[in-house]
């Protein structure tokens, strides 16, 4: 049995744009976006560029506040408090690791003097103290010895190494939940599976809870255990891992699962029956965002946007003609 | 990092030049009782007046001014006022500049418009017509309301910069990190921006010192200063009043005024050896 | 017998730099046949893309070609003067940029910037019949004529680099090499762009060297795949072979970093630790640091670059008669 620990329900966000004479436009980044995330599950949002993946993950960390809908976090809203304890509160249970692991670290400091700010802030150490526990800290993300890392600067580390960095800082505030942005998308391919399986890891041995954000539908299967697919700032799909990739009926996710570098199968593959691009999230399409693209849209799909509705056993579709 | 940026501007070639030629003035400056051959108002020696408006001896090697004092010794103790002006209203204007910019840029909205506002009046006020109408207006005369006049108009444009740098580097990713971990925004403003904008901070004030010497030069050869204090400024104005430039008197306008185009390119050096440590594409291989 | 367009022999390229000269590309060899897709794959620091651009001379700065030999059509690229390179470049082999999106003149509209690549070379042609051709190229990969007065920054990233593809094809070269073409697009975008490539390959019949560090695209597309580790290609044949049984255990280090979309799920290892500092290399083969199955010879000696079966290669003392390591087979 397991509970709910972050439930959206309906958040929307918009960002507005244009100057004060024209009217203005707003950029619909997320839209009714609703789901649920169980204690000690990892949770995939996979999505392309313009899919308010990353909005997603920005809502829930507080670093924007939606237009509307919720955003619970063990039962409670997020955005009801807004007091610097409850703030603190919530900053040391929730963290987030970012998609660029140099920018994500200031260029000026050294590794010692980052990951000391976390216990400062949190009063989770006291100055005598808190180098046993970076130390502790960078054993526990792989950077061993941890004595030659402590004086280093970001631009001495690798990618790898940094991304490291950015895990132990916040690993150590002893989150519930991770959000992860990409974290693996600019990386060196060889460090790409270590960061994801120690991810899995932390879920394993301190269940730790995640929301993992990425564009490789492969990599999703491999970590998580269910998806949810994004497009245009809506949520279209979202099933068990597996059975999403192997049952997909939105043709969105059809066309991702197509469209996804398959070596097996090499290159014998049909090719892509769907056309067009990515639309503007200024002026999206009426109805469902997808119908331009879909070889199966109709009247109703152009005018009406489609309810997220559950089709089987816990899978839900925002469509009016699934497939399969 | 600051250890690698300082050992960095050492080996820069400009950077050192500029500081060697600082050090010199500075080294007049505070010695310079011990390195003029005279005091600045001294106009005999014993017993024996100095001639008036003589040109260069080997007594007085750039000659004397209309009052009978050395022009040589009025300008090695010249220095220690110009250059102690100078660097004061750098200092002043240069802190000012760094507050106004760093509270300006990361508080950003309504506060942000309202300071940039500001700033943007004196920006766009010419500054020497300015700098002349408010020192016009001060009822003293001397150092002290030069000092105040140049800073009250020079920290808009120092202020301009630092903002736009804050700006920028509030939008990368390790502040949003900062953020997201609960720091505070003081704390992130002087923890994790400052050390960031370190060699704009640098640059700011090599150019508000080279503006607040020029300033300050301007302001006493027009008469604004304490004329009767001696700087090099106040030696142009001196110079100018008495003809010096009609009888060709060359030993007594051309050292003052080569001396703070020197010194002005003291400044000017380091400036460029800041700019091609902080962005390495200049920086010769 | 398919005909040899490229023959690449003990090529070394880098950069000249305080600290030493830096060989990013380690005396690499291949050949490229005619009409043949060659993948490089390779992770960042590799020398890849120092490779790519060696092969048109096109390093600047402190780079430069050391030594070494690049045959195209009985001439030596790497002897020939700027202004022979300059015939070839285009006409017979041209490139798409890594960030194609910056190659492109943002000032100019893509008309302008197609009918400059054809009177470059044709400098005779009238202007009418050189737009004209633009208007093919274009349609070529599927853009509308419309479009040829667009400036690049009304277009998308996959139009965009579906432009400098039409650019690259313009005088229809023999060789096409693409710098990370993708790497910066939707994985949508990215297959209709492999499609398109593949389309005018059926058509042009042009040899295409393709540089990318996404080895689970390579495998699909290409006829024969290198991989590239600290300056060297360790391992080369073809890609069927390379993928299901490859020699060298860092090729299979990099197949085990793309878990499958289907199948079975096991845990996947990646490649621990980081590629050696070109100033500081190891001893021996490069890659035993990282190695799982290191042997003593492994740190003593460098390996040669032999021929293990059949036009598949890899420079690795595990796959030596003699050594008990078979090679792995993953299906």
């Amino acid at each position: 049995m397991s509970e709910t620990l972050l439930e959206l329900q309906n958040v929307t966000k918009h960002f507005a744009i244009g100057g004060f004479k024209r009217k203005k436009q707003f950029v619909h980044a997320m839209d009714n976006v609703s789901f649920s995330l169980n204690k000690g599950e990892i949770l995939s949002i996979v999505g392309e560029s313009g899919s308010g993946k990353t909005t997603v993950a920005k809502v829930i960390s507080k670093i924007y506040q939606p237009e509307s809908g919720q955003v619970l976090f063990e039962n409670q809203n997020i955005f009801d408090k807004k007091d610097r304890t409850a703030t603190l509160a919530y900053r040391k249970k929730v963290q987030m690791i970012f998609q660029d692991p140099f920018s994500s670290l200031n260029p000026t400091h050294a590794i010692r003097s980052i990951l000391t700010r976390p216990f400062m802030i949190h009063g989770l150490a006291t100055a005598k103290n808190v180098d046993g526990k970076i130390k502790d800290l960078l054993t526990l993300v792989g950077m061993e010895p941890p004595d030659q890392f402590m004086n280093k600067f970001p631009h001495e580390l690798s990618g790898g190494q940094r991304q490291r960095i950015n895990i132990a800082r916040v690993i150590s505030v002893n989150p519930i939940l991770l959000i992860a942005d990409e974290p693996t998308s600019m990386l060196d391919v060889s460090i790409r599976m270590i960061i994801m399986n120690m991810i899995k890891q932390f879920r394993d041995t301190q269940g730790i809870s995640y929301i993992y954000i990425t564009h490789d539908l492969a990599g999703a299967r491999y970590i998580a255990d269910r998806i949810a697919v994004m497009y245009a700032g809506m949520i279209m799909e979202i099933a068990e891992a597996n059975t999403l990739i192997q049952k997909a009926h939105h043709p969105y996710t059809q066309l991702l699962r197509s469209a996804a570098p398959q070596p097996e199968k090499r290159f014998n593959k049909q090719k892509l029956t769907t056309k067009g691009d990515i639309p503007s999230l200024i002026d999206p399409p009426s109805g469902c965002r997808f119908h331009p693209r879909c070889p199966h849209a109709d009247d109703q799909c152009s005018n009406q946007i489609p309810e997220l509705k559950e089709f089987s056993n816990n899978h839900f579709v925002r469509c009016f003609k699934p497939q399969g | 990092m600051i250890k690698d940026m300082f050992r960095l501007f050492f080996e820069n070639k400009k950077a050192l030049s500029g500081l060697i030629i600082l050090i010199c003035f500075i080294f007049v400056a505070v010695a310079a009782p011990l390195v003029a051959p005279y005091g600045p108002k001294q106009n005999e020696m014993d017993g024996k007046s100095f001639p008036l408006m003589d040109s260069p001896s080997p007594r007085h090697i750039l000659g004397t001014t209309h009052a009978g004092y050395d022009i040589f010794s009025r300008l090695i103790h010249g220095t220690q006022l110009t250059l102690g002006v100078g660097l004061t209203t750098g200092i002043i204007t240069t802190f000012v500049s760094l507050l106004v910019g760093l509270f300006s840029g990361y508080m950003k909205g309504p506060i942000d418009d309202g300071i940039s506002f500001i700033t943007n009046v004196f920006l766009v006020i010419p500054s020497l017509p300015l700098i002349i109408v408010i020192a016009s207006y001060v009822p003293m005369r001397g150092v002290i309301p030069i000092i105040f006049v140049l800073s009250i108009t020079g920290w808009a444009w120092g202020a301009r910069v630092v903002r736009a740098q804050v700006l920028s580097i509030g939008e990368r990713e390790f502040i949003k990190v900062s953020e997201v971990l609960g720091e505070r925004p003081i704390v992130i403003v002087f923890r994790e921006i400052l050390p960031n904008i370190i060699s704009l901070v640098m640059a700011t004030f090599f150019t508000s010192t080279i503006a607040a010497i020029i300033g300050e030069a301007t302001l006493e050869f027009i008469g604004l200063g304490n004329v009767a204090a001696v700087t090099w400024g106040t030696m142009l104005f001196w110079a100018q009043n008495n003809g010096a430039l009609l009888f060709g008197a060359w030993w007594w306008f051309l050292p003052p005024g080569v001396c703070i185009g020197l010194l002005g390119t003291s400044f000017a050096l380091m400036n460029f050896a800041i700019d091609e440590i902080s962005n390495p594409k200049i920086r010769k291989r | 017998m398919e005909s040899l367009v490229l023959k690449i022999t003990d090529l070394e390229a880098g950069y000249v730099t305080k600290g030493g000269d830096f060989k990013a590309v380690d005396r690499v060899s291949f050949n490229l046949k005619k009409g043949e897709f060659l993948g490089i794959a390779g992770e960042s620091g590799c020398g890849k893309s120092t490779l790519a651009y060696a092969i048109l001379n096109l390093l600047e700065d402190n780079g430069k070609i050391f030594s070494g030999s690049i045959h195209f059509k009985e001439k030596d690229l790497v002897q020939l003067s700027e202004k022979e390179l300059t015939q070839i470049r285009w006409r017979d082999i041209s490139m798409v940029f890594q960030s194609a999106m910056n190659a492109l003149n943002p000032v100019l509209t893509i008309e302008d910037q197609l009918v400059d690549v054809i009177l470059a070379h044709h400098k005779k042609l009238a202007p009418k019949k050189a737009v004209e051709r633009a208007a093919e190229m274009l349609e070529l990969v599927d853009i509308t004529a419309d479009r040829l007065k667009a400036y690049p920054h009304q277009l998308s990233g996959g139009m965009k680099q579906r432009v400098m593809i039409a650019m690259a094809l313009m005088l229809e070269p023999e060789i096409i090499i693409m710098d990370e073409p993708t790497t910066a697009l939707d994985v949508v975008v990215q297959r209709t762009i492999i499609e398109k490539i593949a389309d005018l390959r059926n058509i042009f019949n042009f040899s295409v060297i393709f540089i990318t560090h996404d080895l689970s695209l390579l495998v699909e597309i290409s006829d024969t795949l290198a991989i590239m580790y600290s300056g060297e290609i360790i391992e080369y044949g073809p890609a069927d072979q390379v993928y299901s049984a490859p020699i060298h255990p860092y090729t299979k280090g990099l197949m085990d970093s793309f878990p499958p979309l289907t199948g079975e799920l096991i845990e996947f290892g990646g490649i621990a630790g980081k590629p050696p500092d070109f100033l500081k290399l190891p001893s021996g083969c490069r890659f035993h640091p990282r190695c799982s199955k290191k042997m003593p010879i492994c740190v003593s000696t460098v390996p040669d670059f032999e021929e293990i079966k059949t036009d598949h290669s890899a420079s690795c003392f595990l796959s030596k008669p003699g050594s008990n390591q078979p090679t792995t087979d993953l299906k």
